[in-house]
């Protein structure tokens, strides 16, 4: 199963201490963690993502993973977060 | 301002206010004394405050706002007809103006650059501004800022400020009786008496300012001052707030909300009185460059 932006169309702000993305069907605006902000600038660049590689990739990057905290499954929360917002979709 | 009215210039935006009340024609000459009366017909938005056209008006003194003729909030005492003509103008400028996005936010403006407050009520904003422009400041706003679609500048309307309760006494203390409106009692936002904007900031509304920097004003008595620097998605989260039109503009008012975080400073402010709000954003204003 992979992730991916959800089709309607993603307008995406992100800084050093968060995000704020623009759904393009609803005009809703959300202000977003700075994970959930770096999902989304990877998604924009590219197709979709399966979980594993995404959080790989992400960890490969990031400066300071939070201590105590499964990487993976803090990736995870954050996708099905998006996922409610409709921000991003599952694609099977 | 019985008949036909008055036309008022306030910035981009002009005003036509009538009333058969002779204490709000008194209010508007006075507290609008600055601002340009215009002889065309055309107004923007077409106002009046008057006492209620149905039997209401022979067994209770009140006063109601109509827009285009239509009454648009319930009606108020009748002494309380002044604020009830600034509180419904500001209703025409959030709820009809589309072409700038509308943000319940002061702003104030020295040495071209605008410090734009967005708070809710009762955070001192207005307290703030006020003190500010008996300083020197330029007032554009203490109640609506009005963001350009593209260019990444302010605008205000500089009306009249509203002030409520003990910051009444304060800024008559700072600005002389003069300036004010009588005070207004047991209004649903206690008392309220406004003020006349300075001449100076009357005669530029209509030049937009170059946005420097937000803050976030939050006044408790008797607190220390204190300046927090914000992240921008966290100044963006306070500015979504107070934007009142960004849903219609949709990813107009979206990236214009994104530009903004991205060329100013942002701060929470917090002060226990007018003197040490105003070193605050001295002291803001005087950083530099954004």
């Amino acid at each position: 199963m992979q992730w991916r932006l959800h089709p309607d169309g993603v307008l995406l702000r992100s800084w050093q201490d968060g995000a704020a993305a623009f759904h393009g069907g609803a005009g809703d605006i959300y202000v977003l963690s700075p994970l959930c902000g770096a999902i989304l600038e990877r998604m924009q660049s590219s197709r979709a993502w399966c979980l594993e590689s995404l959080a790989d990739r992400l960890l490969a990057e990031c400066d300071a993973p939070p201590p105590g905290e499964d990487w993976c499954d803090l990736v995870r929360r954050a996708l099905e977060s998006m996922e409610r917002l409709r921000l991003i979709e599952r694609q099977e | 301002m019985a008949g036909p009215g008055v036309v008022i210039g306030a910035g981009r935006l002009s005003f036509r206010l009538r009333s058969a009340l002779d204490f709000v024609a008194d209010g508007v000459h006075h507290l609008y004394g600055h601002h340009p009366l215009l002889s065309r017909g055309f107004a923007d938005f077409s106002v009046e405050v008057n006492p209620p056209r149905s039997l209401r008006r022979w067994f209770a003194r009140q006063a109601c706002f109509r827009h285009d003729g239509a009454s648009t909030f319930l009606p108020l005492p009748r002494d309380q007809a002044l604020p009830l003509l600034e509180w419904g103008l500001n209703w025409c400028v959030y709820a009809h103006v589309q072409d700038r996005l509308v943000l319940h936010a002061a702003v104030v403006e020295r040495d071209d650059r605008a410090l734009i407050i967005p708070a809710p009520p009762g955070s001192g904003k207005s307290t703030l501004v006020a003190g500010l422009s008996c300083a020197g400041w330029r007032l554009l706003s203490d109640e609506l800022a009005l963001l350009t679609l593209t260019g990444q500048e302010v605008e205000g309307l500089c009306r009249p400020v509203s002030l409520k309760n003990a910051s009444i006494g304060i800024l008559r203390g700072i600005a002389g009786a003069e300036p004010f409106s009588p005070t207004v009692t047991d209004t649903l936002k206690g008392d309220v008496a406004l003020m006349r904007p300075p001449r100076a900031s009357v005669e530029q509304a209509g030049r937009p300012a170059r946005p420097f920097a937000i803050v976030f004003p939050s006044f408790r008595a008797g607190s220390s001052p204190s300046v927090t620097s914000l992240g921008p998605a966290m100044a963006f989260g306070g500015l979504l707030e107070s934007a009142f039109n960004v849903s219609a503009l949709r990813e107009e008012g979206f990236s214009v909300l994104g530009d903004l975080v991205e060329c100013c400073r942002c701060f929470r402010i917090e002060y226990g009185s007018l003197a040490d709000g105003m070193a605050l954003v001295q002291e803001i204003h005087g950083t530099g460059e954004a």
